[in-house]
C-alpha cells in the first residue's frame, strides 16, 4: 500500500498496482522515496478521491481485453467524465501532475468533445471566458473562414 | 514542466474550483488539440487569448503533429475533382458525404502529393499550388523548367523536410539513355526559401507514377528496370532532409504480368501488386525501411470484372474498408464481404477525367512565417 496526503491534509491509501499508473509516483517508489505519505500539495481531497476511483478501477488495464471488461471500462469512463467543467479542469491538472497518461487522455477529449459543436457565445459562457476582441476583430476572424461559424451542427446551449 | 506548472498554480487554489482561463497554456493545448480544425477556427472568435494561441506558428505545429500521429478516419477527408466541379468527402463515420462543395478555384486541375494537410496541385500550366482544402488557404508559385533538346517524362513529389521545417517540391526530368535507362535531372522547390534550385541527378530505370508518395519524411517512387514487368521494380527514395537517393525493395510477389504502384496510408507505405487482368495484392509496411515488414493486408478483385490498375487512396482505422480508385470510379471495398460501394461523383453520368486525393485535416499553412 501507498499512502497519498491531499493538501488539505486527508492521507488515502492506495493499492501500489493501482497507483503505480501515475509515472510521477511509480518513479518515486523506484527511486526509493515513497517509504511514508507522499505529500501532493497541487491536489485537494475533493480531487484525489475521483483520481484514486479512476486509479482503482482502471488498475491491470491490460487484462481488460483478455477478460471482455473492455465495455464495462468503457461505461465506467463515460461516466467517470460525467462531471462539471470545474472539477473536470480540476482532475486534468491533478493527471497532469501524477502523470497519468491514460486519465489526462480521457478528460482532455472530454473537454474538447464538449466544445466541438459548440456556438462561440456557448463556449464564452460554458468556460467563462470574457469577450475582449472588438467587433471589427470579430468580423476580421470570421470573414477569413466563414465557414466555420456555419453549419447544422453549431449548438448554442450551454452545458 | 512539473515545476512550470506548479509555479503557475496559486498556493491557495487548491480549495477552489479551476478555472478555464486559470489553466496553464499547455494544458488548453491539450484540450485544443482534440478539436477538429473547424472548431478551432471557430474558437480563434472566443477571446484575444485563444485567437493568439490558436494563431501561433507553434500551436499549429503541434496541431500537425498530433493529427499526422494520431491518424484518426474522422480527420481525413477525398477530394474529388471531376472536369471542373470539385468536392470534398468525409472519409470515417459518414462515409461519402459531401462534406462541402468547392468552387472550384482552379479550374480543372492536377493533383501532384498531399502531406500533413497541404495539396499540392497544377491549377494551369506553368503554375503549381499548395492548398489546405481546410482553412481555404493556398500560394501559387512559377512551376520550374529545364533547357533541353530531348523530350522528357516529368515526375512530381510533395513532402515535408521535419528537420528544415519546409515543404518541398520535388520535379524530375527522365531523359531516356537506352531502352530502360533514364538520366533524372531534379529539381527542387523549398516553401521557406519560396524558390527552385537544382537538386543531384541520378539514373534509373523508368519511373512508373507521376507522383511520389510522401511517407516518414522519404519521397518513393516506384521504378523499373524492364517497362511492363514487375519482376524487376524496385522503390526509389529521395530523403527531403538530406535530399538523398536510396532503394528499398518490394514484396515478392508472383510470377508473371505485373505492375507496381505505391501509396500511403495510415502513415504506412503502401505497395499495390497489380495482375492482369484484374486483381490486385495490396501490402503494407508495417515498419518503414524493413523489408520483412511487408504484410499483405488483402488481395482484391477489380469491381464488375473490369480490367485495370486499382490504386489505394484511403484505409480506415480498422482495416474493414479500402477506397480504391480504377479508371474513372472511386469505390469503397469491404474487406469483410468482398463488396464493392461506388461513391456517386459522375452527376450528369459523364465519364470524365477524374482526379482524387486524400488529406488529413490540419492547420497547415501554406504561407511561411504566417501565422496560419
Amino acid at each position: 500500500m501507498v499512502k497519498l496526503k491531499s493538501n488539505d491534509d486527508k492521507e488515502f491509501e492506495v493499492e501500489e498496482a493501482a497507483v503505480i499508473q501515475s509515472e510521477m509516483i511509480k518513479n518515486m517508489i523506484e527511486d526509493g522515496c515513497a517509504t511514508s505519505v507522499i505529500p501532493l500539495p497541487n491536489i485537494d481531497s475533493k480531487t484525489l478521491i475521483k483520481v484514486i476511483e479512476y486509479l482503482n478501477k482502471h488498475i491491470n488495464m491490460g487484462k481488460a481485453a483478455e477478460t471482455g471488461e473492455e465495455d464495462d471500462l468503457k461505461e465506467f469512463d463515460e461516466q467517470f467524465v460525467n462531471m462539471g467543467w470545474e472539477e473536470l479542469f480540476d482532475v486534468i491538472m491533478a493527471a497532469n501532475y501524477l502523470n497519468i497518461h491514460e486519465l489526462m487522455e480521457l478528460c482532455c477529449q472530454s473537454a474538447a468533445d464538449r466544445l466541438k459543436n459548440k456556438s462561440v457565445r456557448a463556449v464564452r459562457e460554458m468556460l467563462k471566458i470574457t469577450n475582449d476582441l472588438t467587433e471589427e476583430e470579430e468580423q476580421e476572424i470570421i470573414n477569413d473562414a466563414p465557414w466555420a461559424f456555419e453549419g447544422p451542427e453549431i449548438d448554442d446551449t450551454v452545458n | 514542466m512539473e515545476n512550470q506548472i506548479v509555479a503557475k498554480i496559486p498556493t491557495n487554489i487548491s480549495l477552489e474550483l479551476q478555472q478555464f482561463s486559470c489553466l496553464p497554456d499547455e494544458i488548453i493545448i491539450e484540450i485544443l488539440l482534440r478539436l477538429p480544425v473547424k472548431s478551432l477556427l471557430k474558437l480563434r472568435c472566443v477571446s484575444k487569448s485563444l485567437f493568439f494561441l490558436l494563431s501561433s506558428s507553434q500551436f499549429m505545429k503541434s496541431q500537425i503533429n498530433f493529427c499526422v500521429k494520431e491518424c484518426k478516419d474522422v480527420n481525413f477527408r477525398l477530394v474529388v475533382a471531376v472536369g471542373k466541379m470539385c468536392n470534398i468527402y468525409s472519409l470515417g463515420l459518414k462515409f461519402g458525404e459531401v462534406d462541402f462543395p468547392l468552387k472550384h478555384p482552379f479550374g480543372s486541375c492536377k493533383f501532384l502529393g498531399s502531406c500533413n494537410g497541404l495539396i499540392c496541385l497544377t491549377p494551369m500550366s506553368f503554375k503549381l499550388m499548395l492548398w489546405n482544402p481546410c482553412t481555404g488557404k493556398y500560394k501559387e508559385f512559377q512551376d520550374s523548367y529545364v533547357q533541353s533538346v530531348g523530350s522528357c517524362y516529368i515526375r512530381y513529389g510533395f513532402g515535408y523536410d521535419v528537420v528544415n521545417d519546409d515543404f518541398k517540391v520535388v520535379k524530375i526530368f527522365s531523359f531516356a539513355i537506352d531502352e530502360v535507362k533514364y538520366e533524372n535531372v531534379v529539381k527542387i522547390y523549398s516553401l521557406r526559401g519560396d524558390s527552385w534550385k537544382i537538386g543531384e541527378g541520378f539514373v534509373s530505370g523508368y519511373m512508373n507514377a507521376q507522383s511520389g508518395v510522401f511517407v516518414n519524411g522519404f519521397l518513393h517512387w516506384e521504378v523499373s528496370d524492364c517497362r511492363g514487368s514487375g519482376d524487376c521494380s524496385e522503390i526509389m527514395t529521395l530523403d527531403l532532409a538530406t535530399e538523398t537517393y536510396g532503394v528499398m525493395g518490394f514484396p515478392n510477389c508472383e510470377k508473371g504480368n505485373v505492375s507496381w504502384g505505391l501509396s500511403v496510408v495510415g502513415g504506412n507505405l503502401v505497395a499495390c501488386c497489380n495482375y492482369y487482368p484484374n486483381r490486385t495484392d495490396m501490402w503494407v509496411m508495417k515498419e518503414y525501411g524493413v523489408e520483412k515488414s511487408w504484410t499483405k493486408l488483402v488481395s482484391l478483385l477489380s469491381p464488375f470484372g473490369r480490367m485495370g490498375y486499382i490504386s489505394p487512396l484511403f484505409v480506415s482505422e480498422n482495416g474493414d474498408e479500402i477506397l480504391v480508385k480504377l479508371g474513372t470510379d472511386i469505390s469503397l471495398y469491404e474487406t469483410r464481404n468482398a463488396s464493392y460501394k461506388s461513391l456517386e461523383i459522375h452527376s450528369a453520368g459523364y465519364r470524365l477525367q477524374v482526379q482524387a486525393i486524400t488529406y488529413i485535416e490540419s492547420l497547415a499553412s501554406p504561407h511561411v512565417g504566417d501565422d496560419w
